[in-house]
């Protein structure tokens, strides 16, 4: 008999949930469950480490639901299955970047907090390690009041999916203490993003991160997220996706530009970084749930990283520590 | 007949025109010059700049 106390367990075995599982097993000892509605790729996943210390079981929906803490990293909506994970007594880490599922599950946070459970909202590149980032900027200031994300290219072909939708979709975006619509594809801006991604043109697009860094750092007067496109995305972006999306996306990358003030004076600092995008959430996703798992997210509700009451500055030396380099812009 | 074909015309051109709009235009660049440098919170420890920009 197997013990399964302690476990994480782990909905979705494709593209980002595998490299969730490669760096639990790489970076703990904790039992991983792994469910998946395919039965044949969650198997190949668990075969792959099945050598190493760590045991990663294929388990169904129910067996999945008895470990401490749950990381969905299957395609959206996500909130269904929080509910139900959550009232089987499992926290849980989400990696959506669907704006109405992501609003379904902040939603969800007087429920998770009567269960005494932590939900993670938007546990991913962006969201996810954007919230970090400008956790992380905001120490170099007296105060913040602007966050400007932009995001180039795509983890799993979900991923790819929700990338298109998000271009013909309605970008949200604080100003001034009001939430603004805009129409998806438009903004258009030159984004330099780190090497050996490059410049990239982005446009503004159906984005969870404005939500999630409001959420995070209610004294922001102005966020705003882009998204990079070709002519041909836009073109396009409208109509269904015309060729099937790759199974995982190139070199990916993200930055996060903070605006605010120090000494008195107005500065800007950039942070970003160049790596896979299914690595990148495969990594922010696998630490939250570690520090979950360990209890060092210790306020029960929904939560989401870069808010005060999680160790947020511990959460990205871990993720730095996993592999992901980060990079600080230098000009003007 | 005649109005119909006119109407058609009509939306065809304002779609032709409005999708070159959409594709066409200049970017604004978000930052002039400059490059990126690794960055470690732990140690704060920085390396020189790795790439310049413009």
């Amino acid at each position: 008999m197997i013990d399964f106390s302690g476990a994480i367990g782990v909905i979705g075995a494709g593209v980002t949930g595998s490299r969730v599982v490669e760096h639990l097993v790489a970076t703990s000892n904790n039992p991983i469950l792994l469910h998946d509605q395919d039965l044949y790729g969650a198997q190949r996943l668990a075969a792959v480490h099945r050598s190493r210390d760590t045991t990663v079981s294929v388990v169904d929906f129910d067996a999945v639901a008895t470990a401490s803490v749950v990381v969905l990293a299957c395609g959206s909506p996500h909130a269904p299955l929080a509910q139900k994970l959550l009232a089987r007594g499992a926290s849980v880490v989400s990696l959506s970047d669907d704006v109405s599922d992501v609003m379904e599950l902040l939603n969800m946070h007087e429920q998770t907090q009567a269960l005494n459970k932590v939900l993670v909202v938007g546990a991913a590149a962006s969201p996810g390690l954007t919230g970090l980032l400008l956790r992380h900027l905001e120490t170099s200031f007296d105060s913040v009041d602007e966050a400007h994300v932009a995001f180039h290219g795509t983890g799993g072909p979900n991923c790819a999916v929700q990338h298109h939708q998000a271009l013909a979709g309605q970008s949200i975006g604080w100003h001034d203490g009001e939430w603004l619509r805009r129409p998806g594809g438009s903004g258009r801006e030159l984004c330099w993003f780190p090497e050996p991604v490059g410049a990239y043109d982005c446009y503004r697009a159906e984005m969870a991160d404005p939500i999630l860094l409001k959420r995070a750092q209610p004294q922001l007067q102005r966020i705003t997220a882009r998204v990079s496109a070709r002519r041909r995305d836009r073109f396009t972006s409208r109509l269904p996706m015309m060729t099937p999306p790759h199974a995982e996306g190139g070199m990916g990358a993200l930055r996060i530009e903070v605006r605010g003030f120090r000494n008195g004076s107005r500065i800007v600092e950039i942070a970003g970084v160049a790596e896979q995008v299914a690595q990148i959430a495969g990594v922010v996703a696998a630490t939250t749930a570690l520090f979950v798992q360990r209890g060092q997210v210790a306020t029960p509700g929904a939560c989401v990283l870069g808010q005060d009451s999680l160790p947020n500055s511990e959460i990205l030396r871990d993720i730095l520590a996993g592999g992901v380099r980060l990079h600080q812009f230098v000009g003007t | 007949m005649n109005f119909i074909r006119r109407v058609l015309m009509v939306l065809g051109i304002a779609g032709i025109a409005g999708a070159l709009l959409r594709v066409r235009g200049k970017s604004e660049p978000s930052t002039q010059r400059g490059g990126w440098r690794p960055l470690n919170p732990t140690t704060d420890s920085s390396v020189d700049q790795t790439s310049s920009q413009n």
